[in-house]
């Protein structure tokens, strides 16, 4: 039904656009959008795992793509995108998802103070702790609100929202509504009367979110909880509330953002929680009902070629999803900043830790130093725990940048790394990963279009002894070149090379563990506001992260070939 | 003094607004006669599975007689480990992996329904919400009479497996009949939270199938009160490793009806060796 109403609205939409177009001719708005497409060529290569799912067994193709269009006419801000899964593996890396259709609209009108936008509309309040809809296309993530909100400007400096919709997926939307609220202000706190004075400012904001389960929702719940002991059972109730205070207070090159958020109490399943049943003896993992909360602050300098920037975060129970019945990255609500340092580098991103939503306290400290205008470097810490003081994750990450002139500059550094697999990858019984990377990048500018980039990472893993073997896939060696004749071409060669094996190394059919040779050829060919690339790759399975929201993803091996165009 | 009132007002208005608790909903009433089968994802090597087996069979000493079940290993996260005795990666299982797309674990099919109506899915993760799909499937009225029957003899160790399926209603289109043979009482090697656990009882493996992995054709547009029969011949393997035990082997009967998205409309279950 609201897909049939999808098709209908957006209809009317294009049709709107095609004729509204022509009758204003000495003002025709601003039309844009963009294109977006993945094909990928499944090769099967059960060595390495890259098997057993439809598109190596019988698809062999999968293609997803996207087409945004976007027209502003007299403030009208109308937009429509086309979506296609065609024997995709975005949604489920180990499946196959088929589906098109008109994945979101929207129509806004600015009214003097009054913002009016109805549709699928992407907004957060604060950081994103108690409310964030948005996308992450490279992790199928599209969590837009299906429906109004309205912004109205009371002052210059105050501003207040309010909204209300479900949360969608796919091409349909959870049944759970959402509704929330804030209200957001700037307030000038410089003295006027001194010349040069230093700025101040204050950025604070209230929000609040109700989260309205359907009624099968919570009878779900409760069926699951019906076979606990007394002891566990609780009483259910359809809303949750989550409510936050932040301010971002900016003292001349200081700036510091703080934000507490609580949410009322809610059922959800916590994993480490022992299961009291009626039959059978204690599991591990239960449903609860608790309060959650998050606190978070983040303090920054930045000031004559130095900087610093220091975060802090403490999370308890603060799954707060459209559903409580969903996992993994399904139906998130809430989006928690991650505490961690997002790496680039092949290997140096290996090993990314989630946000972990029940129990994680955590602080990051960057430091940054511009000792000229060629030499240049940068340290970086995290530590993450649970509450209860288990290493999650640690990092150490340094970097010195140094450019000659324009013609070549070289970048290097050593990475540090524990990273608890156990839980951010459910390996019971794996130690702590260890990790020791060096890495290094070389650019060299043969003249203002054509340059090499040279880039190359070793990464040592500790040993798992209980295992007789290194930890994981063991140490792996990483060896790019890439070379770009700007404005159009470029070529991209790499391997990961796993160069000592380690526990989950694969086994030939001798016994014998198989260090395998992981390479990647990319073309990229630029022309105009279109690009295009092809490439073979061979990718071991591994961490994918944006933001803090991680998945696993298995092995792949094949070609891809992608467009992306704007206008 | 205007903050405190505004804030106080909101108070007053959320207090206000207070809901009414839902209690604990009862157990479903099974309707009379009903059997369904969950077909659950599960692997040596799948941690969450251990405690997944746990809550299978908490459903089948609740709903006893109204739930028939067995585990499908196939091949994901079902390498044998280090210790392991068996290997449980048969082709028949692994047929059912991939005919319901499985493609993490655990997972359970409850009655084969479609789960997700965008992405067709049949499969649910996540354990802790398998009962709501349970008591869902247990509620439905009973729409065919499957009558099971298994004579086996010792000396041949040949089951003769005798179905006998009548619809109570009309159903339209292609009935299909399976019959899955699986095994109970098998201790062997286990992923658990607490690392691998030697001595776990592997209860309702999906060993083969008697009829094809999709079912055999029984009937096109069954007629209410009608009975469309079945003979299956099944030779068990001689009996190694304490595996293949004739007192442990179980038969599964169900049907499913193609022009009902596939979904299964009756289960049954017996003992090989009664």
């Amino acid at each position: 039904m609201i897909k049939l109403s999808n098709y209908l609205i957006s209809s009317l939409i294009i049709v709107a656009l095609c004729l509204c177009t022509p009758t204003y001719s000495q003002d025709t708005g601003s039309f844009s959008g963009g294109f977006q497409s993945q094909t990928n060529f499944f090769m099967r290569d059960s060595l390495i795992g890259a098997a057993n799912i439809p598109q190596y067994d019988n698809e062999l193709i999968g293609t997803q793509a996207w087409l945004d269009l976007g027209y502003m006419y007299q403030g009208f801000d109308i937009g429509v995108r086309f979506d296609m899964f065609n024997n995709s593996n975005l949604l489920d890396p180990s499946s196959s998802y088929t589906d098109q259709g008109i994945g979101r609209w929207h129509i806004g009108k600015k009214l003097d103070k009054l913002d009016i936008r109805v549709g699928h509309i992407y907004d957060q309040i604060g950081s994103g702790i108690i409310y964030r809809a948005y996308e992450e296309r490279p992790l199928l993530i599209d969590n837009a609100l299906y429906g109004a909100r309205l912004i109205y400007d009371f002052s210059d400096n105050w501003a207040l929202k309010g909204f209300t919709g479900r949360q969608r997926f796919l091409f349909d939307a959870y049944p759970a509504t959402i509704k929330g609220g804030t209200l957001e202000g700037y307030i000038d706190l410089t003295p006027k009367d001194k010349e040069n004075a230093t700025l101040f400012t204050l950025a604070p904001g209230i929000g609040i979110v109700n989260r309205t389960l359907d009624r099968e929702n919570v009878d779900a719940i409760g069926s699951a909880i019906r076979n606990y002991l007394d002891v566990q059972r609780f009483k259910l109730a359809s809303n949750t509330f989550s409510g936050s205070l932040f301010n971002t207070l900016s003292y001349g090159p200081i700036s510091l953002y703080t934000e507490a958020a609580v949410k009322s109490p809610e059922a959800f399943f916590d994993p480490f929680e022992p299961q009291l049943r009626i039959v059978g003896d204690p599991l591990e993992g239960s449903w609860v009902k608790e309060m959650g909360s998050v606190y978070y602050a983040s303090l920054s300098y930045a000031g004559n070629g130095f900087g610093i920037t220091v975060e802090g975060k403490r999370t308890e129970n603060f799954d707060f999803r459209a559903d409580p019945r969903l996992s993994l990255l399904r139906g998130l609500v809430t989006f928690i900043p991650p505490m961690n340092r997002a790496n680039t580098y092949r290997l140096t991103a290996r090993y990314s830790p989630a946000t972990q939503l029940l129990s994680e306290q955590a602080f990051q400290v960057d430091v940054r130093y511009r000792f000229s205008k060629k030499l240049s470097a940068l340290v970086n810490y995290s530590n993450i725990n649970t509450l209860d003081g288990e290493k999650l994750y640690q990092e150490v990450f340094t970097e010195i940048m140094y450019k000659y002139k324009r013609k070549w500059q070289i970048k290097g550094g050593i990475q540090m790394q524990q990273y608890n697999q156990d839980r951010y990858e459910i390996k019971p019984g794996v130690p702590l990963v260890e990790t020791f990377t060096p890495y290094v990048d070389f650019l060299y500018k043969f003249t203002r279009k054509k340059s090499l980039r040279i880039e190359s990472q070793f990464m040592s893993i500790g040993e798992d002894e209980k295992a007789g073997f290194k930890q994981d896939y063991g140490d792996w060696f990483f060896f790019l070149v890439e070379y770009a004749m700007a404005p159009h071409w470029s070529f991209v060669v790499s391997d990961m090379y796993n160069v000592a094996a380690g526990k989950n190394t694969p086994t030939g059919d001798n016994g014998e563990k198989l260090l395998l040779h992981y390479p990647r050829v990319d073309i990229y060919y630029t022309q105009k506001a279109n690009r295009f690339s092809l490439s073979y790759i061979k990718q071991v399975e591994g961490i994918v992260c944006n933001g803090g929201v991680c998945r696993l993803e298995p092995a792949f091996s094949g070609f891809n070939f992608s467009v992306t165009s704007s206008f | 003094m205007k903050i405190l009132y505004k804030i106080t007002l909101l108070v007053f208005i959320f207090s206000a607004c207070e809901e009414q608790m839902i209690p604990v909903p009862p157990p479903p009433e099974i309707a009379e006669g009903r059997v369904m089968l969950i077909e659950e994802m599960t692997g040596v090597g799948c941690v969450p599975c251990f405690g997944a087996a746990e809550i299978l069979e908490s459903f089948l000493e609740t709903n006893k007689g109204s739930i028939v079940a067995y585990g499908v290993h196939g091949d994901i996260l079902s390498d044998p480990v280090d210790q392991s005795t068996y290997d449980f990666r048969l082709p028949d299982a692994i047929d059912i992996i991939q005919i319901l797309q499985v493609t993490g674990k655990p997972a359970a099919a409850f009655n084969r329904t479609i789960l997700n109506e965008n992405t067709g899915r049949r499969v649910q993760a996540n354990p802790p919400t398998w009962q709501a799909f349970v008591d869902t499937e247990l509620q439905k009225q009973q729409v065919v009479e499957i009558r099971l029957l298994s004579t086996f003899n010792e000396e041949t160790r040949q089951a003769e497996i005798d179905v006998s399926v009548i619809p109570l209603e009309p159903i339209s289109g292609e009935l299909a009949l399976h019959v899955k043979i699986s095994e109970s009482h098998l201790i062997d090697s286990q992923s658990s939270p607490n690392g691998i656990v030697l001595d776990f009882e592997h209860n309702h493996v999906l060993k083969t199938s008697a009829s094809a992995s999709q079912g055999d054709l029984l009937v096109t547009d069954a007629v209410a009160g009608e009975s469309y029969a079945k003979k299956y011949f099944y030779s068990l393997p001689d009996e190694l490793n304490e595996e293949w035990i004739a007192e442990n082997m179980e038969i599964i009967a169900f049907v499913t009806a193609k022009d009902r998205n596939g979904e299964v409309q009756q289960a049954a279950q017996v003992h090989m060796m009664e």
